[in-house]
């Protein structure tokens, strides 16, 4: 989730509890926990993306129920939970948005058929955090086969996949592609720096959060400690701190009474869907090897 | 006898063992972990070989030859530029890969380079790619063809001189005696380019070669993380490296020739035309590696909306700076140890060169590795500073031994048993007898591990202990959250500081040469 930042100095002064943080890319931080196995080193796991939050809980990795029932979720963010509590969302972000250099963008999925400008796209292949994209722009096409078809109709003469977020903006910059589909976190950030950018929310939207989970593996204290971590950040003093702190600050808060950060739109004017995190997690090694074989590897 | 043998065998097998049991995995799959996700090997691994060979010869090829030129008139000839020539090769190899690429991105984006299309799209194709990816290798072979040439004797000179007629034959036998330097830089650049990851995976990506480095990355970074794919492929790069490795060592034992530096030919001054491609070299040298790449780096750093640091940052320069220095040292030392092993049965000498394997793989592979190994008995160092150090000592050691075989194996036996029949004691001949002659190699040895370790990422990602992030690992936190100026004004301030203590402590090993 990024540098720590005073997020966490300002818990360990609120609580007295010490907190030792480490950052890690989200494909990485999979690989340790899963090679760390029955002797488990971490207490929470924290990063976006509830698909493989869900197979961590599927592998009985995760501690059921870590959220307090007082928590006054927003509307989309209780749709998010899953029924045995063992993650919960600490900010809404949608997993692809267009976004142009000053040049128009469609409002649909489909609209990507029209014109003759590169799209460009982070492989899934490459990165780990660009499959919820894919996921995300295959559920709203309407399923697995419709997105298949959507992305070969788009074709190899335009479609243009880039190893990372920051390559694919630099293609973007240079004029390679007239549209890249990023994560939204990734676009406002950049569209907030650099004006000359725009972000168009595409309908629907595949919403994606940010999880959080606690470790079976922890002790007893730790997983207490770990809860009132987990409070903490469902705090509007929490949710302030992550805007400051992470690189995905830029996330719709998932808690009644907390506005999103300036330059996002409201989350309610957008039409969203939820891709299934158990069912697109599931089918993430498939997805992959048809990206690989029809589209690029 | 005996002690001398297993020392380095004792340590070799600690350091081999994480990469031993990863590479049987594909064999054994209980060596892996417990918690294994659903995946098998899938398709696509031949034909990434096949590419990852492509640009791994293609880079070694095309930087043998000016490496062998570059050597030559750095250590053969005497000249004004050839310590401008010296700091360039070493801001080269300083700059690690991410941040090289990084540069070039900028770069490739300005309006400059998007008037002139043809030379972005060769940037952004093959040429683009073994190009960088040979001038990056041109440090390392470049230190590793002069130690070939220090070797090289007047005797030598003056008969070939006396007895060879043609001058020209007269250069070409003249150049044999590093035929095993070079050899041994070709196979250091294929290696090393058989698992360079940075530049391949973003000035290559718009090729869309699949390659064995990035079927590891993308097997241990992309769920289901595939342990039994990531280790096939970690073995293909093994055996990949194994056939280079076993020349080498063929050659090695061919050419045992004792070095001694006193007797080495005397510099003399180039020719003009040799100065003046030389000083243009050092200058095309300097702005493709260093100047253009860090410029444009700098240029975001200094931009008007450039972002402040973030906390921890300055605390990370330090983390860094402990785990290279104390990783470079724990690294010589065990390369000493390895080029110095030369007694004992065959098998255990063959067996205390298995490190070599860590020089193979890419350093998400070790990560995993020892993540597997160290997480629980007999060996639960994950967590502790110890496991990065470890892994680090791991990946640099090889390099290093391979570097300082020759001058380690060229030191004078026979002062060291006559001072031990006088009954000279250890420490004495240690400080008197071994340690002088081996200074400046050892001293080099050090630097450029220390500058590697310094911007390693994928172990320092894995291994570090919770909150204490070194500076490689912030950089691309940056990157990935695109606060390109803050990412530019970090990098520009560790290479800065890696660059003094480098420079610095090279200078006096130099002054006191």
């Amino acid at each position: 989730m990024g540098p720590g930042g005073p997020l966490i100095p300002a818990f360990e002064a609120e609580t007295g509890l010490h907190v030792t943080y480490i950052n890690m890319a989200g494909g990485p931080l999979q690989a340790r926990i899963y090679a760390e196995g029955p002797h488990p080193r971490w207490t929470v796991a924290w990063f976006i993306g509830d698909a493989a939050m869900a197979a961590l809980d599927g592998a009985g990795l995760l501690q059921p129920r870590i959220v307090s029932d007082a928590i006054s979720w927003t509307p989309a963010a209780r749709a998010l939970l899953p029924a045995d509590g063992a993650y919960a969302p600490t900010g809404l972000t949608v997993a692809g948005v267009f976004l142009t250099d000053g040049g128009a963008a469609p409002s649909t999925w489909p609209g990507l058929l029209d014109g003759s400008a590169g799209i460009g796209l982070v492989s899934p292949v490459m990165s780990g955090t660009a499959y919820p994209v894919l996921s995300a722009l295959f559920a709203a096409a309407g399923g697995s086969d419709d997105g298949h078809a959507l992305l070969q109709r788009i074709g190899a003469g335009r479609l243009q996949v880039a190893a990372t977020n920051p390559l694919l903006i630099a293609q973007l910059r240079r004029g390679d592609v007239g549209l890249a589909i990023l994560p939204s976190q990734a676009a406002y950030t950049l569209a907030r720096r650099e004006p000359s950018f725009q972000v168009t929310v595409p309908r629907p939207a595949g919403l994606v959060p940010a999880v959080i989970g606690i470790s079976t593996g922890a002790s007893p204290t730790a997983r207490a400690q770990a809860r009132r971590f987990v409070d903490f950040l469902l705090t509007p003093r929490g949710q302030a701190l992550i805007l400051q702190s992470t690189a995905e600050g830029m996330a719709w808060p998932p808690i009644e009474g907390v506005a999103p950060p300036p330059g996002l739109p409201a989350l309610g004017d957008l039409t969203l869907i939820h891709p299934d995190p158990v069912m697109w997690g599931g089918r993430q090694g498939e997805e992959i090897g048809w990206f690989r074989r029809e589209i690029a590897p | 006898m005996a002690v001398r043998a297993l020392v380095p065998l004792l340590f070799g097998l600690v350091i081999a063992y994480p990469l031993l049991r990863f590479a049987l995995l594909p064999l054994i799959p209980a060596l892996g972990p417990a918690m294994t996700p659903p995946g098998g090997l899938g398709p696509g691994l031949g034909i990434a070989l096949g590419n990852s060979l492509r640009l791994a010869g293609l880079t070694a090829l095309c930087t043998v030859l000016p490496a062998m030129w570059l050597a030559t008139m750095l250590e053969r000839r005497c000249w004004g530029g050839a310590r401008l020539l010296t700091g360039t090769l070493l801001l080269i190899f300083l700059l690690p890969g991410y941040l090289d690429a990084a540069g070039w991105q900028i770069l490739l984006a300005s309006r400059a380079m998007t008037a002139l299309p043809r030379l972005r799209e060769a940037f952004l194709g093959w040429p683009g790619l073994v190009g960088l990816m040979s001038l990056k290798a041109l440090p390392v072979a470049t230190v590793v063809i002069r130690a070939g040439w220090a070797g090289f004797q007047p005797r030598l000179d003056d008969a070939t001189r006396l007895h060879v007629r043609s001058p020209w034959r007269r250069r070409t036998l003249g150049l044999r005696p590093i035929g095993p330097a070079a050899i041994t830089a070709v196979l250091i650049v294929f290696v090393e380019a058989m698992h360079e990851y940075g530049l391949a995976a973003t000035l290559g990506s718009r090729l869309h070669l699949k390659l064995l480095v990035s079927e590891v990355y993308a097997s241990l970074s992309t769920w289901p993380i595939s342990w039994f794919r990531a280790a096939t492929a970690g073995d293909l790069l093994l055996l990949a490296a194994l056939v280079p490795l076993a020349v080498r060592l063929w050659f090695g034992r061919l050419t045992p020739a004792p070095l001694d530096q006193a007797l080495a030919v005397p510099a003399r001054p180039p020719s003009r035309l040799e100065g003046s491609a030389a000083i243009l070299a050092t200058a095309a040298l300097f702005a493709a590696g260093c100047a253009l790449p860090l410029t444009a780096l700098a240029t975001d750093a200094v931009l008007p909306s450039a972002e402040l640091l973030p906390d921890g940052a300055w605390a990370a320069l330090f983390t860094s700076l402990l785990y290279a220095f104390v990783g470079a040292l724990a690294a010589v030392g065990l390369a000493v140890l390895l080029a110095s092993t030369r007694s004992g049965p065959g098998p255990l000498r063959w067996i205390a060169w298995l490190p070599l394997g860590n020089l193979a793989v890419p350093g998400i592979v070790l990560g995993a590795a020892d993540i597997i190994a160290f997480n629980g008995p007999p060996l639960p160092l994950l967590g502790t500073p110890l496991a990065l150090i470890v892994a680090q000592t791991a990946t640099q050691a090889p390099l290093l031994a391979l570097l300082l075989r020759a001058p380690i194996r060229a030191r004078a036996a026979a002062f060291d048993d006559a001072a031990r029949v006088h009954g000279v004691s250890w420490l004495y001949r240690v400080e008197r007898l071994h340690l002088p002659p081996l200074l400046r190699p050892l001293t080099w040895a050090w630097g450029l591990a220390f500058s590697r370790l310094f911007f390693e990422l994928p172990l320092a990602q894995m291994l570090a202990p919770a909150g204490r992030d070194t500076v490689s690992v912030v950089l691309v936190q940056l990157q990935q959250g695109l606060r390109f100026s803050a990412e530019a004004q970090l990098a520009t301030a560790a290479l800065l500081l890696c660059g003094t203590i480098v420079g610095a402590t090279l200078l006096l090993a130099e002054r006191r040469r």
